[in-house]
Protein backbone atom coordinates (compact mmCIF):
# COMPACT_ATOMS: atom_id res chain seq x y z
CA UNK A 1 0.00 0.00 0.00
CA UNK A 2 1.12 3.56 -0.72
CA UNK A 3 2.49 5.50 1.90
CA UNK A 4 1.99 9.34 1.66
CA UNK A 5 2.63 12.01 4.22
CA UNK A 6 0.23 14.80 4.30
CA UNK A 7 0.09 17.39 6.92
CA UNK A 8 -3.17 18.84 8.07
CA UNK A 9 -2.41 21.73 5.84
CA UNK A 10 -1.38 19.11 2.77
CA UNK A 11 -4.41 17.43 3.27
CA UNK A 12 -5.97 20.41 1.85
CA UNK A 13 -3.48 21.59 -0.25
CA UNK A 14 -2.79 18.25 -2.14
CA UNK A 15 0.48 16.99 -3.12
CA UNK A 16 1.69 20.49 -4.54
CA UNK A 17 4.18 21.82 -2.09
CA UNK A 18 5.13 25.55 -2.62
CA UNK A 19 8.25 27.38 -0.82
CA UNK A 20 6.08 29.55 1.08
CA UNK A 21 4.02 26.86 2.32
CA UNK A 22 7.21 24.80 3.59
CA UNK A 23 8.84 28.12 5.06
CA UNK A 24 5.93 29.57 6.98
CA UNK A 25 5.11 25.41 8.34
CA UNK A 26 8.11 25.23 9.40
CA UNK A 27 9.26 28.98 9.96
CA UNK A 28 9.98 28.27 14.02
CA UNK A 29 11.69 24.97 13.33
CA UNK A 30 13.73 26.38 10.46
CA UNK A 31 14.60 29.59 13.02
CA UNK A 32 15.38 27.09 15.72
CA UNK A 33 17.87 24.93 13.61
CA UNK A 34 19.63 28.04 12.01
CA UNK A 35 20.28 29.50 15.84
CA UNK A 36 21.81 26.50 17.08
CA UNK A 37 23.95 26.72 13.89
CA UNK A 38 24.85 30.53 14.25
CA UNK A 39 24.08 31.15 17.99
CA UNK A 40 21.57 34.19 18.15
CA UNK A 41 18.29 34.16 17.29
CA UNK A 42 18.55 37.77 15.51
CA UNK A 43 20.79 36.23 12.86
CA UNK A 44 19.22 32.87 12.66
CA UNK A 45 15.80 34.82 11.53
CA UNK A 46 17.64 36.71 8.71
CA UNK A 47 19.37 33.56 8.05
CA UNK A 48 16.11 32.37 7.38
CA UNK A 49 13.82 34.97 5.64
CA UNK A 50 16.75 35.40 3.42
CA UNK A 51 16.67 32.24 2.71
CA UNK A 52 12.82 32.36 2.06
CA UNK A 53 13.02 35.27 -0.10
CA UNK A 54 15.75 34.09 -2.02
CA UNK A 55 13.89 30.77 -2.68
CA UNK A 56 10.74 32.62 -2.77
CA UNK A 57 12.18 35.48 -5.36
CA UNK A 58 13.28 32.54 -7.60
CA UNK A 59 9.69 31.35 -7.55
CA UNK A 60 10.55 27.55 -6.60
CA UNK A 61 7.87 25.34 -6.66
CA UNK A 62 8.63 22.10 -5.46
CA UNK A 63 7.22 19.08 -6.71
CA UNK A 64 8.46 16.26 -4.84
CA UNK A 65 6.72 16.84 -1.51
CA UNK A 66 9.25 14.76 0.33
CA UNK A 67 12.41 16.55 -1.02
CA UNK A 68 10.65 20.09 -0.38
CA UNK A 69 12.00 20.09 3.52
CA UNK A 70 15.52 18.94 2.67
CA UNK A 71 15.51 21.29 -0.29
CA UNK A 72 14.72 24.19 2.28
CA UNK A 73 16.79 23.19 5.14
CA UNK A 74 19.58 22.70 2.62
CA UNK A 75 18.51 26.83 1.55
CA UNK A 76 19.56 27.66 5.62
CA UNK A 77 22.32 25.59 6.12
CA UNK A 78 23.75 27.73 2.95
CA UNK A 79 22.67 31.14 4.96
CA UNK A 80 24.09 30.00 8.19
CA UNK A 81 27.61 29.16 6.16
CA UNK A 82 27.92 32.21 4.74
CA UNK A 83 26.97 33.75 7.82
CA UNK A 84 30.11 31.82 9.73
CA UNK A 85 32.28 33.15 6.56
CA UNK A 86 31.37 36.62 6.85
CA UNK A 87 31.84 36.47 10.42
CA UNK A 88 35.04 34.58 10.01
CA UNK A 89 35.91 37.80 7.59
CA UNK A 90 35.41 40.30 10.01
CA UNK A 91 32.19 41.44 8.57
CA UNK A 92 30.28 44.17 10.35
CA UNK A 93 26.79 42.44 11.20
CA UNK A 94 23.93 43.96 10.25
CA UNK A 95 21.98 43.06 13.25
CA UNK A 96 22.35 44.16 16.79
CA UNK A 97 24.70 42.52 18.93
CA UNK A 98 23.00 39.38 20.47
CA UNK A 99 25.52 36.78 22.36
CA UNK A 100 24.95 33.97 21.50
CA UNK A 101 23.55 30.44 23.02
CA UNK A 102 26.83 28.85 23.68
CA UNK A 103 28.43 32.01 25.46
CA UNK A 104 29.12 32.85 29.05
CA UNK A 105 26.54 35.97 28.38
CA UNK A 106 23.72 33.60 27.78
CA UNK A 107 24.05 31.22 30.93
CA UNK A 108 20.82 32.02 31.91
CA UNK A 109 19.57 30.80 29.34
CA UNK A 110 21.21 27.41 29.21
CA UNK A 111 22.77 24.98 32.04
CA UNK A 112 26.73 25.05 32.22
CA UNK A 113 26.37 21.93 31.20
CA UNK A 114 24.24 22.31 27.75
CA UNK A 115 26.55 24.92 27.36
CA UNK A 116 29.89 22.95 27.44
CA UNK A 117 28.50 20.32 24.70
CA UNK A 118 27.38 23.00 22.39
CA UNK A 119 30.85 25.25 23.10
CA UNK A 120 32.17 21.36 22.28
CA UNK A 121 30.52 21.31 18.91
CA UNK A 122 31.56 24.51 17.67
CA UNK A 123 34.79 23.46 18.05
CA UNK A 124 34.28 20.36 15.20
CA UNK A 125 34.75 21.12 11.56
CA UNK A 126 31.88 22.28 9.56
CA UNK A 127 30.44 19.05 7.79
CA UNK A 128 30.49 17.46 11.36
CA UNK A 129 28.97 19.84 13.47
CA UNK A 130 26.33 20.11 10.53
CA UNK A 131 25.87 16.52 10.17
CA UNK A 132 25.62 16.32 14.43
CA UNK A 133 23.43 18.91 14.18
CA UNK A 134 20.66 17.17 11.99
CA UNK A 135 20.95 14.04 13.75
CA UNK A 136 20.77 14.72 17.00
CA UNK A 137 17.91 17.78 16.85
CA UNK A 138 16.05 17.05 14.01
CA UNK A 139 16.48 12.96 13.95
CA UNK A 140 16.95 13.17 10.77
CA UNK A 141 17.97 9.32 8.81
CA UNK A 142 21.35 8.94 6.63
CA UNK A 143 19.74 9.87 3.84
CA UNK A 144 17.87 12.62 4.80
CA UNK A 145 20.85 13.94 6.18
CA UNK A 146 22.96 13.73 2.99
CA UNK A 147 20.09 15.06 1.04
CA UNK A 148 20.27 18.44 3.05
CA UNK A 149 24.00 18.45 2.99
CA UNK A 150 24.52 17.29 -0.87
CA UNK A 151 26.88 14.70 0.35
CA UNK A 152 26.35 10.61 0.05
CA UNK A 153 24.65 8.71 2.62
CA UNK A 154 27.52 6.79 3.82
CA UNK A 155 29.67 9.73 3.98
CA UNK A 156 26.80 11.32 6.31
CA UNK A 157 26.79 8.24 8.13
CA UNK A 158 30.96 8.25 8.85
CA UNK A 159 30.88 11.96 9.39
CA UNK A 160 28.15 11.20 11.84
CA UNK A 161 30.68 9.06 14.06
CA UNK A 162 33.95 10.81 12.86
CA UNK A 163 31.81 14.23 14.81
CA UNK A 164 30.73 11.95 17.96
CA UNK A 165 34.58 10.75 18.51
CA UNK A 166 35.77 14.24 18.24
CA UNK A 167 32.95 15.64 20.39
CA UNK A 168 34.10 12.98 22.84
CA UNK A 169 37.60 13.59 22.58
CA UNK A 170 36.47 17.74 22.94
CA UNK A 171 34.57 17.30 25.84
CA UNK A 172 36.75 14.88 27.38
CA UNK A 173 39.86 17.07 27.83
CA UNK A 174 36.86 20.22 28.46
CA UNK A 175 35.75 18.90 31.48
CA UNK B 1 21.05 2.28 21.98
CA UNK B 2 22.27 5.92 22.80
CA UNK B 3 25.68 6.63 24.36
CA UNK B 4 25.47 9.37 26.90
CA UNK B 5 27.53 11.44 24.66
CA UNK B 6 24.59 11.30 22.17
CA UNK B 7 21.96 12.26 24.71
CA UNK B 8 23.98 15.11 26.35
CA UNK B 9 24.33 16.37 22.66
CA UNK B 10 20.73 16.35 22.10
CA UNK B 11 19.52 17.56 25.05
CA UNK B 12 22.19 20.51 24.58
CA UNK B 13 20.73 21.28 21.16
CA UNK B 14 17.42 21.04 22.31
CA UNK B 15 17.73 23.57 25.29
CA UNK B 16 19.35 25.75 22.90
CA UNK B 17 16.36 25.66 20.09
CA UNK B 18 13.88 25.66 22.64
CA UNK B 19 15.35 29.53 23.44
CA UNK B 20 13.72 30.34 20.64
CA UNK B 21 10.52 32.01 21.71
CA UNK B 22 7.99 31.48 18.56
CA UNK B 23 5.79 33.89 19.75
CA UNK B 24 8.43 36.89 19.00
CA UNK B 25 9.52 35.62 15.13
CA UNK B 26 9.27 37.89 12.95
CA UNK B 27 7.07 37.41 10.35
CA UNK B 28 8.74 36.13 6.62
CA UNK B 29 8.06 38.30 3.94
CA UNK B 30 9.06 37.79 0.25
CA UNK B 31 11.72 39.84 -1.30
CA UNK B 32 10.19 43.06 -2.14
CA UNK B 33 11.22 42.42 -5.66
CA UNK B 34 9.01 40.23 -6.76
CA UNK B 35 5.76 40.30 -5.65
CA UNK B 36 5.29 37.28 -3.38
CA UNK B 37 3.19 34.71 -5.32
CA UNK B 38 2.18 32.40 -2.27
CA UNK B 39 0.34 29.96 -4.34
CA UNK B 40 -3.05 30.14 -2.19
CA UNK B 41 -4.99 30.52 -4.90
CA UNK B 42 -5.66 26.77 -5.20
CA UNK B 43 -6.28 25.77 -1.87
CA UNK B 44 -8.34 28.45 -1.06
CA UNK B 45 -10.83 27.80 -4.07
CA UNK B 46 -10.59 24.48 -2.64
CA UNK B 47 -14.11 25.25 -0.94
CA UNK B 48 -14.21 27.39 2.23
CA UNK B 49 -14.01 23.96 4.27
CA UNK B 50 -10.65 23.27 4.44
CA UNK B 51 -9.59 26.93 3.89
CA UNK B 52 -9.68 27.78 7.18
CA UNK B 53 -7.33 25.30 8.52
CA UNK B 54 -4.86 26.12 5.40
CA UNK B 55 -4.92 29.77 7.21
CA UNK B 56 -4.12 28.42 10.20
CA UNK B 57 -1.50 26.30 8.85
CA UNK B 58 0.16 28.78 6.54
CA UNK B 59 -0.08 31.97 8.89
CA UNK B 60 3.39 33.32 9.78
CA UNK B 61 3.72 32.44 13.42
CA UNK B 62 4.25 36.78 13.83
CA UNK B 63 0.67 36.49 13.03
CA UNK B 64 -0.77 34.58 15.33
CA UNK B 65 -1.71 36.97 17.80
CA UNK B 66 -3.61 38.77 15.22
CA UNK B 67 -5.28 35.29 14.48
CA UNK B 68 -6.15 35.36 17.93
CA UNK B 69 -7.80 38.80 18.38
CA UNK B 70 -9.56 38.59 15.55
CA UNK B 71 -11.14 35.40 17.19
CA UNK B 72 -10.70 36.29 20.70
CA UNK B 73 -10.87 32.36 22.24
CA UNK B 74 -10.59 33.72 26.07
CA UNK B 75 -13.96 34.86 26.48
CA UNK B 76 -15.19 30.95 26.30
CA UNK B 77 -17.43 29.61 28.66
CA UNK B 78 -16.75 26.88 30.47
CA UNK B 79 -13.55 24.34 30.20
CA UNK B 80 -12.16 24.27 27.04
CA UNK B 81 -11.14 20.90 25.41
CA UNK B 82 -7.59 19.99 24.40
CA UNK B 83 -6.13 16.70 22.55
CA UNK B 84 -2.70 16.64 21.74
CA UNK B 85 -1.65 13.86 19.06
CA UNK B 86 1.62 12.87 19.68
CA UNK B 87 3.82 11.54 17.02
CA UNK B 88 4.42 7.75 16.25
CA UNK B 89 5.61 6.36 13.61
CA UNK B 90 2.70 5.89 11.77
CA UNK B 91 2.15 5.42 7.60
CA UNK B 92 -0.06 8.24 7.96
CA UNK B 93 2.30 10.92 10.27
CA UNK B 94 1.82 14.46 10.04
CA UNK B 95 5.01 16.06 8.47
CA UNK B 96 5.33 18.41 11.67
CA UNK B 97 6.59 15.43 13.15
CA UNK B 98 9.24 15.03 10.79
CA UNK B 99 9.70 11.03 11.02
CA UNK B 100 9.88 11.03 14.36
CA UNK B 101 8.16 9.40 17.07
CA UNK B 102 7.95 10.68 20.76
CA UNK B 103 9.90 8.46 23.33
CA UNK B 104 9.23 7.31 26.25
CA UNK B 105 10.68 9.88 28.09
CA UNK B 106 9.05 12.50 26.14
CA UNK B 107 5.90 11.05 26.43
CA UNK B 108 6.80 11.32 30.44
CA UNK B 109 8.34 14.64 30.33
CA UNK B 110 4.99 16.12 28.32
CA UNK B 111 2.75 14.68 30.96
CA UNK B 112 4.45 15.96 33.79
CA UNK B 113 4.70 19.53 32.05
CA UNK B 114 0.96 19.41 31.15
CA UNK B 115 -0.07 18.47 34.56
CA UNK B 116 2.47 21.43 36.48
CA UNK B 117 0.39 24.20 33.92
CA UNK B 118 -2.39 26.37 35.97
CA UNK B 119 -4.29 26.74 33.39
CA UNK B 120 -4.73 22.61 32.59
CA UNK B 121 -7.27 21.21 35.44
CA UNK B 122 -7.31 18.10 33.91
CA UNK B 123 -4.77 15.37 31.59
CA UNK B 124 -6.10 11.83 30.73
CA UNK B 125 -4.02 10.03 28.43
CA UNK B 126 -5.03 7.81 25.73
CA UNK B 127 -2.49 4.99 24.55
CA UNK B 128 -2.27 4.04 20.49
CA UNK B 129 -4.88 0.73 21.67
CA UNK B 130 -7.17 2.74 23.20
CA UNK B 131 -7.34 4.95 20.25
CA UNK B 132 -7.96 2.01 17.86
CA UNK B 133 -10.74 0.57 20.18
CA UNK B 134 -12.16 3.90 19.32
CA UNK B 135 -11.52 4.36 16.10
CA UNK B 136 -13.33 0.88 15.26
CA UNK B 137 -16.45 1.74 17.55
CA UNK B 138 -16.57 5.00 16.13
CA UNK B 139 -16.57 3.86 12.33
CA UNK B 140 -18.15 0.88 12.46
CA UNK B 141 -19.95 -0.23 9.33
CA UNK B 142 -17.66 1.61 7.44
CA UNK B 143 -14.99 -1.34 6.38
CA UNK B 144 -12.89 0.26 3.93
CA UNK B 145 -11.91 2.83 6.17
CA UNK B 146 -11.47 -0.21 8.90
CA UNK B 147 -9.62 -2.06 6.50
CA UNK B 148 -7.18 1.08 5.71
CA UNK B 149 -6.43 2.00 8.89
CA UNK B 150 -4.40 -0.17 11.34
CA UNK B 151 -3.45 -0.27 15.14
CA UNK B 152 -0.14 1.02 14.35
CA UNK B 153 -1.54 4.44 12.73
CA UNK B 154 -3.18 5.46 15.36
CA UNK B 155 -1.70 8.15 17.46
CA UNK B 156 -1.61 8.36 21.32
CA UNK B 157 -3.00 11.48 22.85
CA UNK B 158 -3.04 13.89 26.08
CA UNK B 159 -6.58 14.86 26.42
CA UNK B 160 -6.80 17.83 28.46
CA UNK B 161 -9.01 19.89 30.02
CA UNK B 162 -8.59 23.64 30.66
CA UNK B 163 -9.68 26.00 33.19
CA UNK B 164 -12.65 28.64 31.42
CA UNK B 165 -10.93 31.35 30.16
CA UNK B 166 -7.22 29.53 29.82
CA UNK B 167 -5.02 30.71 27.39
CA UNK B 168 -5.12 28.00 24.83
CA UNK B 169 -2.15 29.19 22.80
CA UNK B 170 -0.27 29.40 25.61
CA UNK B 171 -0.57 26.31 26.56
CA UNK B 172 0.07 24.67 22.77
CA UNK B 173 3.29 26.67 22.60
CA UNK B 174 4.92 25.22 25.70
CA UNK B 175 3.78 21.54 25.09
CA UNK B 176 5.44 21.83 21.62
CA UNK B 177 8.78 23.20 23.14
CA UNK B 178 8.37 19.83 25.02
CA UNK B 179 8.62 17.76 21.52
CA UNK B 180 6.71 17.55 18.66
CA UNK B 181 3.26 17.14 18.77
CA UNK B 182 1.52 15.46 15.18
CA UNK B 183 -1.92 17.50 15.88
CA UNK B 184 -3.38 19.76 18.16
CA UNK B 185 -6.70 20.06 18.75
CA UNK B 186 -9.05 22.61 19.69
CA UNK B 187 -11.96 23.97 19.83
CA UNK B 188 -10.79 27.52 17.20
CA UNK B 189 -10.00 24.58 15.31
CA UNK B 190 -13.25 22.87 14.93
CA UNK B 191 -15.03 25.61 13.34
CA UNK B 192 -12.42 25.69 10.85
CA UNK B 193 -11.62 22.09 9.94
CA UNK B 194 -15.58 20.86 9.89
CA UNK B 195 -17.86 24.15 9.40
CA UNK B 196 -21.10 23.47 9.40
CA UNK B 197 -24.30 24.95 7.65
CA UNK B 198 -23.88 26.27 4.69
CA UNK B 199 -25.76 23.51 2.45
CA UNK B 200 -24.73 25.31 -0.60
CA UNK B 201 -21.19 24.03 -0.48
CA UNK B 202 -20.14 22.15 -3.89
CA UNK B 203 -19.80 18.23 -3.67
CA UNK B 204 -17.53 18.46 -6.43
CA UNK B 205 -15.18 21.61 -7.85
CA UNK B 206 -13.39 21.99 -11.02
CA UNK B 207 -10.97 24.65 -11.35
CA UNK B 208 -9.98 25.93 -14.46
CA UNK B 209 -6.93 26.81 -15.60
CA UNK B 210 -5.64 30.36 -15.32
CA UNK B 211 -3.10 32.58 -16.69
CA UNK B 212 0.46 31.91 -15.70
CA UNK B 213 -0.92 28.40 -14.27
CA UNK B 214 1.81 26.51 -12.69
CA UNK B 215 -0.78 23.45 -13.11
CA UNK B 216 1.11 20.27 -15.86
CA UNK B 217 -2.68 20.01 -16.70
CA UNK B 218 -2.45 23.76 -18.11
CA UNK B 219 0.34 22.79 -20.15
CA UNK B 220 2.85 24.41 -16.97
CA UNK B 221 6.60 22.61 -17.83
CA UNK B 222 8.48 21.60 -14.86
CA UNK B 223 11.89 21.06 -15.32
CA UNK B 224 13.01 17.30 -14.32
CA UNK B 225 16.27 18.11 -12.44
CA UNK B 226 19.57 16.50 -13.26
CA UNK B 227 20.44 15.69 -9.79
CA UNK B 228 17.91 14.33 -6.98
CA UNK B 229 19.52 16.71 -4.50
CA UNK B 230 17.98 20.10 -6.60
CA UNK B 231 13.65 19.98 -6.16
CA UNK B 232 12.18 20.12 -9.45
CA UNK B 233 11.09 23.65 -10.47
CA UNK B 234 8.58 25.20 -12.49
CA UNK B 235 9.81 26.45 -16.11
CA UNK B 236 7.00 27.26 -18.07
CA UNK B 237 3.83 28.53 -17.15
CA UNK B 238 0.41 27.05 -18.67
CA UNK B 239 -2.10 28.82 -20.68
CA UNK B 240 -5.24 29.83 -19.37
CA UNK B 241 -8.49 28.47 -20.38
CA UNK B 242 -10.07 29.89 -23.85
CA UNK B 243 -13.88 30.76 -24.08
CA UNK B 244 -14.23 27.99 -25.97
CA UNK B 245 -12.59 25.40 -23.88
CA UNK B 246 -14.52 27.30 -20.90
CA UNK B 247 -18.13 26.12 -23.14
CA UNK B 248 -17.10 23.31 -24.34
CA UNK B 249 -16.34 22.39 -20.42
CA UNK B 250 -19.57 23.83 -19.21
CA UNK B 251 -21.31 21.66 -21.98
CA UNK B 252 -20.01 18.77 -20.89
CA UNK B 253 -21.10 19.26 -17.18
CA UNK B 254 -24.93 19.65 -18.79
CA UNK B 255 -24.72 16.08 -20.38
CA UNK B 256 -22.92 14.19 -17.33
CA UNK B 257 -25.41 11.93 -15.11
CA UNK B 258 -25.57 12.03 -11.65
CA UNK B 259 -24.55 16.23 -11.95
CA UNK B 260 -27.43 17.74 -10.26
CA UNK B 261 -26.87 21.63 -10.54
CA UNK B 262 -23.53 23.39 -11.54
CA UNK B 263 -22.06 27.09 -10.91
CA UNK B 264 -19.59 29.08 -12.23
CA UNK B 265 -17.87 30.75 -9.83
CA UNK B 266 -15.91 33.83 -11.81
CA UNK B 267 -12.48 35.59 -10.06
CA UNK B 268 -14.54 38.15 -8.16
CA UNK B 269 -16.63 35.65 -6.57
CA UNK B 270 -14.08 33.82 -5.76
CA UNK B 271 -11.61 36.28 -4.11
CA UNK B 272 -14.78 37.03 -2.10
CA UNK B 273 -14.85 33.68 -0.86
CA UNK B 274 -11.02 33.91 -0.14
CA UNK B 275 -11.15 36.99 1.53
CA UNK B 276 -13.58 35.78 4.07
CA UNK B 277 -11.80 32.53 4.71
CA UNK B 278 -8.15 34.11 4.94
CA UNK B 279 -10.02 36.80 7.15
CA UNK B 280 -7.67 36.94 9.81
CA UNK B 281 -4.49 36.52 7.52
CA UNK B 282 -3.79 39.90 6.74
CA UNK B 283 -0.12 38.73 5.23
CA UNK B 284 -1.88 36.08 2.62
CA UNK B 285 -4.70 39.08 2.41
CA UNK B 286 -2.43 41.32 1.15
CA UNK B 287 -0.47 39.17 -1.60
CA UNK B 288 -3.60 37.68 -3.06
CA UNK B 289 -5.32 39.60 -5.70
CA UNK B 290 -8.88 39.21 -7.65
CA UNK B 291 -6.57 38.63 -10.82
CA UNK B 292 -4.86 35.68 -8.71
CA UNK B 293 -8.18 33.98 -7.96
CA UNK B 294 -8.85 30.83 -10.52
CA UNK B 295 -12.35 30.09 -12.13
CA UNK B 296 -14.32 27.47 -11.34
CA UNK B 297 -17.33 25.14 -12.37
CA UNK B 298 -18.89 23.89 -8.78
CA UNK B 299 -20.97 20.93 -9.04
CA UNK B 300 -24.41 19.24 -6.43
CA UNK B 301 -24.19 15.40 -7.24
CA UNK B 302 -27.47 14.08 -7.13
CA UNK B 303 -27.82 11.32 -4.18
CA UNK B 304 -25.97 8.10 -5.30
CA UNK B 305 -24.63 9.37 -8.56
CA UNK B 306 -21.10 7.51 -9.65
CA UNK B 307 -18.77 10.16 -8.69
CA UNK B 308 -15.61 8.42 -10.04
CA UNK B 309 -16.88 8.83 -13.75
CA UNK B 310 -18.14 12.43 -13.44
CA UNK B 311 -14.35 13.46 -11.86
CA UNK B 312 -12.62 11.81 -14.33
CA UNK B 313 -14.25 12.99 -17.08
CA UNK B 314 -13.68 16.34 -16.06
CA UNK B 315 -10.25 15.44 -15.33
CA UNK B 316 -9.41 15.49 -18.96
CA UNK B 317 -11.06 17.70 -19.92
CA UNK B 318 -9.07 20.47 -21.74
CA UNK B 319 -9.03 23.60 -19.72
CA UNK B 320 -9.36 21.92 -16.16
CA UNK B 321 -6.70 22.22 -13.81
CA UNK B 322 -8.00 20.21 -10.91
CA UNK B 323 -10.98 18.24 -9.88
CA UNK B 324 -11.68 18.10 -6.16
CA UNK B 325 -13.80 15.88 -4.26
CA UNK B 326 -15.15 18.35 -1.30
CA UNK B 327 -16.88 15.46 0.25
CA UNK B 328 -13.50 13.25 0.36
CA UNK B 329 -11.89 16.41 2.13
CA UNK B 330 -14.84 16.71 4.64
CA UNK B 331 -14.17 13.10 5.71
CA UNK B 332 -10.24 13.64 5.69
CA UNK B 333 -11.09 16.65 8.05
CA UNK B 334 -13.18 14.59 10.00
CA UNK B 335 -10.34 11.75 10.71
CA UNK B 336 -7.65 14.49 11.53
CA UNK B 337 -10.13 15.91 13.79
CA UNK B 338 -11.07 12.24 15.24
CA UNK B 339 -7.85 10.94 15.16
CA UNK B 340 -5.08 13.15 14.50
CA UNK B 341 -3.84 11.25 11.15
CA UNK B 342 -4.14 12.17 7.59
CA UNK B 343 -5.23 9.21 5.52
CA UNK B 344 -4.31 10.17 1.92
CA UNK B 345 -7.15 10.74 -0.27
CA UNK B 346 -5.69 8.44 -2.62
CA UNK B 347 -6.63 5.74 0.18
CA UNK B 348 -9.39 7.44 1.25
CA UNK B 349 -11.39 7.76 -2.48
CA UNK B 350 -9.33 5.47 -4.06
CA UNK B 351 -12.56 4.51 -5.81
CA UNK B 352 -13.13 8.57 -6.77
CA UNK B 353 -9.60 9.24 -7.27
CA UNK B 354 -7.87 8.25 -9.89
Amino acid sequence: MEVEQLSHGEVLIRERVDVASIFAEHHVGLVRLALVMVGDQATAEDVVQEAFARTHAGRGRLRDPDRALAYVRSAVFNGCRSVMRRRALAFRRVVPYEPPVWSAESAVLMSEERRQVLLALRELPRRQREALTLRYYLDLSDQEIAETMGIGASTARSTIARGLAALGRVLGEGS
Amino acid sequence: MNSPLEDRLREALTEAGATVDASTLRPLQASGRRRSRVDLRMVAVAGVVLAGVAAAVLVAPGDQQRVTTANPPAKQEGPIDVTLFMCERSSMQSPDCEGHAATPTQMMTMHKTLKAMPDVERVAFEDQAAAYERFRREVAGNEALLDMVKITDMLASFQLVLKPGADVDAVLRKAKSVTRVAFARYPKLRDELLPDGDGAKADVTALLCGDNSVETACGAVVSSSPTKKVPKILKTEGKGITPAQQKAVAAAIDTMPGVQSAHFEDQQEAYENFKRAYASSKNILRVVKVSDMPTSFRLLMSPGADWSAVIDQLRRLPGVARVINNRCKEQQAKILWGYGISVPEKKLCGAITP
